[in-house]
């Protein structure tokens, strides 16, 4: 070989390889490794924590992955009685949370007016002394408020602690499942101590009033595995769902008969049922002494009341009396009306007359907690809201601090709270994000996310046996927040002697780790974190004893007359949004609401026939108005909805809660009636009506699907779908099939 | 003719300065002149003291902070180097090192595999005893891979390093 084509060739050798080295990215260029080598993970080995949900009260166990101290994905843990693995879409989401972009980074002072504040940043050491001083000269008085979450395990117990310590008083609880009203009625009728257990995946019938417990209902992640329990595990037995409401939810989707029945007259429907039986000699012995009360409520008189055939409740009983085990459930909206106790009370006649009451695939006590400290705490009802307003507004109330619940979001205007909160000097919000009650505070002191909490979680209601969750955190504070437990803990100390007196534990993760091993010393607090639950065994039935008395049910009063607001206003809660808490995630704004395929937006549902009737077509902007607000949206038309009625999804409508839930929709509870449910004191947030008229603009509303209901004329106006949402908003670059 | 030779000029001098791109033999110049021939081919340290986690997961990675002070605290502490070295570590600062070994993103090699397949980190990485500044000793493109893998029996299929 020439010496010319040697170097040559060693030229194109070193070129090649240079050429190679070009590929690399620039940003594969640098590699840097820890400063300090990690005791726990191996880099791209991932480690799994089990905690425990707390997104809403079900308590469902939960596996993070973390990979290099990041939490990449949660599923469900697989030992957990109460989910058994399975996760609905709110703890999907709420991994989004840990990382969102709009989370309250650290403690705020506020800068300038209330409402219309900018927050500054301040250190932990500042906020909290001087938020110290201020409830240090209130503490005694019965001046100092707490408004929080139903109160729950460890983290309920700090909550309880604190605000009797500091104010005299308990926390006052928000929350729309009106537990209240389903133990009233469950003591009542059945002598139950707890939440009952619907042993629904044993059960061959199921007939459920307005309980939409595969969607949202108290614990739909348990529920939708007793459902397909019911239908798959047995061979030759299908089961039979009956669904009583207004409005097709995913369980009356599901159900083999959806009976739309006009709101408030549940109770008639279940008493009709129950009067069949009796006349038709199906029913139980020992109830003889109910016929008198019950043949006002024969379904051949309530027929032009509820809008349902009498056949069809005659044809129902037959069917829950002879297809054993038989078991019918109250809750939702059927519960949410002013008789909502005697609704209650009237369907658990039910299960007492076929006799499933305390028996296998019907109603039976759930497995208590056996931690009695973890127990005591009873939710607090609308009433108490109330009381808690007027002393607000009376200026009884120097301090209010709020955790956990978003009360200018979730109570009506009517309430007056939003009023009676400007009234009160010192008000503090624990809120991870910026939303409508935390843009009033005047001290931010954001909590850590569940994912980077201790706690010991009680689940509601529960599974068959007895258990309790675990909550570790999985990460390390991703932000300078700070455990709202310990803040109380800390603050507490700062507070004279009787508040510390009544605050024992030197830190949260101490008193967790005490209930760990008071219940089952070391070997169960190590278990605890490593398994994320304790499972009980099933203790012994609790005897159902029956109260078989007079029954009798009042109407359901509404608010409004008929005349002037035609139409029931049924607000619902979603699989997605539930009551609001998670709109700011957008993994759940974007799922699609299951009936009507709603996303990013709200709107409000009105019967196919009803709207033709007024005129409207799919996608018209109108204005509803209640007796006590009004607000804007745009129609969906649907055939899954009782005609008298007009449904709402709950969850939008946050003046305020970051980037993607912020001026979106509208909220349906701002228009209630602060109507109370007699015998519990819970709100009867269902018996609003409103009325409809038709305006020029609304905002806007989005689905997944073209075709609405009934198929479309020329492209309606206001009518928006996704497809021509990124037609619109998104610049294609070209490279993506429009074809389709 | 002569932008043959202007090509072989410039790829000499970039290979014998050293530069800061990598590849196939390729040394490039690094924040701290780790020298593995010292600790390595004089001091005989094991390749997994430094990088343990080649045992045990997908990546090898370079090690931390800490595993230098471990030793360097008390070993040669006046060494200009050294001194750099504990430094960063005090200000919490990593270094950081300039890639040498590259493999592109659509390419899933996992070293815990190998290793424990009893293949010496050698066999891939070159003889980092005489090594005083890394370079890449083989191609490791996908024909070099293959000729390992067809050699010892171990699968050749698509998805075995493309998923």
């Amino acid at each position: 070989m020439k010496r010319r084509d040697f170097l040559k060739l060693g030229g194109l050798s070193a070129t090649g390889s240079l050429l190679g080295a070009c590929t690399m990215p620039h940003r594969a260029r640098t590699v840097v490794p820890y400063v300090e080598q990690p005791a726990e993970s191996i880099p791209g080995v991932p480690n799994t924590y089990a905690t425990t949900c707390t997104m809403c009260r079900a308590g469902c166990g939960m596996l993070a992955r973390v990979i290099e101290g990041r939490a990449v994905k949660l599923e469900g843990n697989p030992a957990h009685p109460v989910n058994r693995g399975k996760l609905c879409a709110l703890a999907q989401a709420s991994l989004q949370r840990l990382y969102h972009p709009d989370r309250i980074q650290g403690p705020l002072r506020r800068q300038g007016e209330r409402g219309n504040a900018s927050f500054q940043s301040a250190s932990w050491e500042v906020v909290l002394a001087a938020v110290g001083d201020r409830l240090r000269a209130l503490a005694g008085k019965d001046a100092v408020a707490v408004l929080s979450a139903p109160l729950n395990g460890t983290r309920g117990r700090v909550f309880e602690s604190f605000a009797r310590a500091l104010g005299g008083r308990g926390p006052v609880t928000l929350d729309l499942e009106n537990e209240e009203t389903l133990l009233v009625g469950g003591l009542a009728s059945l002598g139950l101590p707890r939440l009952p257990f619907y042993d629904i995946a044993n059960a061959r019938m199921v007939l459920s009033f307005g309980a939409d417990f595969l969607g949202t209902w108290l614990s739909p992640v348990q529920f939708g595995r007793f459902y397909g329990a019911m239908r798959q595990d047995r061979p030759g037995v299908r089961g039979t769902l009956v669904h009583f409401e207004p409005r097709m939810s995913l369980t009356g989707a599901c159900a083999d008969a959806w009976i739309a029945v006009r709101p408030g007259t549940e109770g008639m429907v279940a008493l009709g049922i129950a009067q069949s039986l009796m006349t038709q000699g199906l029913a139980k012995p020992g109830f003889a002494d109910m016929a008198p009360s019950l043949e006002a409520h024969a379904p051949e008189r309530t027929a032009a009341d509820t809008g349902i055939q009498p056949e069809v409740l005659h044809e129902l009983a037959r069917d829950f009396a002879t297809i054993s085990p038989a078991l019918a459930l109250a809750g939702g909206a059927a519960i949410a009306q002013t008789n909502g106790v005697s609704v209650a009370e009237a369907v658990h006649l039910l299960n007492l007359l076929v006799g499933s009451a305390g028996m296998a695939g019907g109603v039976m006590a759930g497995g208590g907690v056996p931690v009695r400290e973890l127990q005591a705490f009873r939710p607090s009802r609308f009433q108490d809201v109330q009381d808690l307003v007027s002393r607000m507004r009376s200026g009884r109330i120097q301090a209010l601090l709020v955790a956990g619940v978003d009360p200018s979001y979730l109570l009506p205007a009517s309430s007056g709270f939003q009023e009676a909160l400007q009234k009160v000097p010192l008000i503090i919000s624990f809120s991870s994000v910026m939303d409508d009650t935390t843009t009033w505070a005047d001290w931010v002191l954001p909590d850590h996310t569940f994912l980077e909490s201790w706690g010991v979680v009680v689940p509601e209601p529960g599974a068959e046996v007895p258990s309790l969750g675990s909550q570790q955190p999985v990460v390390s504070p991703v932000f300078d927040t700070r455990p709202t437990p310990d803040v109380l803990l800390s603050l507490g100390r700062t507070l004279g002697p009787d508040v510390a007196r009544a605050l024992p534990w030197g830190s949260y993760a101490e008193l967790v780790e005490s209930t760990w091993t008071d219940l089952g010393g070391a070997e169960l607090w190590l278990k605890a974190r490593q398994e994320g639950v304790w499972v009980g065994k099933a203790s012994p039935q609790v005897q159902v004893r029956p109260a078989s008395r007079p029954l009798t049910l009042p109407r359901s009063e509404q608010s409004g007359d008929a005349s002037e607001y035609p139409f029931f206003f049924y607000p619902f809660l979603t699989p997605n949004l539930h009551d609001g808490r998670a709109a700011d995630l957008p993994h759940l704004q974007e799922l699609p609401e299951l009936m009507s395929a709603g996303v990013w937006s709200s709107w409000i549902e009105l019967q196919v026939q009803a709207a033709e009737r007024m005129g409207l077509v799919e996608g018209d902007a109108v204005e509803l108005r209640s007796p006590h607000g009004k607000l804007r949206a745009r129609v969906h038309l649907s055939p899954g909805l009782h005609p008298d009625v007009i449904a709402m999804p709950m969850g939008q409508g946050h003046r305020a809660m970051g980037r993607y839930a912020s001026n979106r929709g509208a909220n349906p509870l701002a228009i209630l009636a602060p109507l109370v449910v007699q015998g519990s004191g819970d709100w009867a947030w269902g018996g609003t009506r409103v009325r409809l008229s038709k305006v020029e603009e609304a905002p806007s509303f989005t689905r997944v699907e073209r075709q609405p209901w009934p198929p479309q004329k020329a492209g309606g106006p206001g009518f928006l779908s996704l497809q021509d949402l990124r037609e619109q908003t998104w610049p294609w670059d070209g490279r993506h099939d429009r074809s389709r | 003719m002569r932008l043959g030779r202007g090509i072989f000029a410039m790829g000499a001098l970039l290979i014998l300065k050293g530069s800061a791109i990598a590849g196939a033999g390729i040394a490039p110049t690094q924040p701290i002149p780790f020298n593995h021939e010292t600790h390595v081919g004089k001091r005989q340290i094991s390749c997994v003291f430094c990088h343990p986690y080649a045992a045990e997961g997908p990546h090898a990675g370079i090690p931390s902070l800490s595993t230098c002070a471990d030793c360097h605290r008390v070993v040669w502490p006046s060494h200009p180097d050294v001194i750099k070295v504990m430094q960063a570590y005090q200000n919490r600062e990593p270094i950081r090192w300039v890639r040498v070994t590259y493999l592109p993103d659509f390419v899933r090699f996992t070293h815990r595999r190998h290793v424990k397949a009893g293949i010496a980190c050698q066999t891939c990485h070159g003889d980092l005893g005489t090594m005083p500044r890394v370079y890449q000793a083989r191609s490791l493109n996908m024909g070099d891979c293959l000729s390992c893998h067809r050699q010892n029996n171990a699968p050749t299929d698509c998805l075995t390093c493309h998923y």
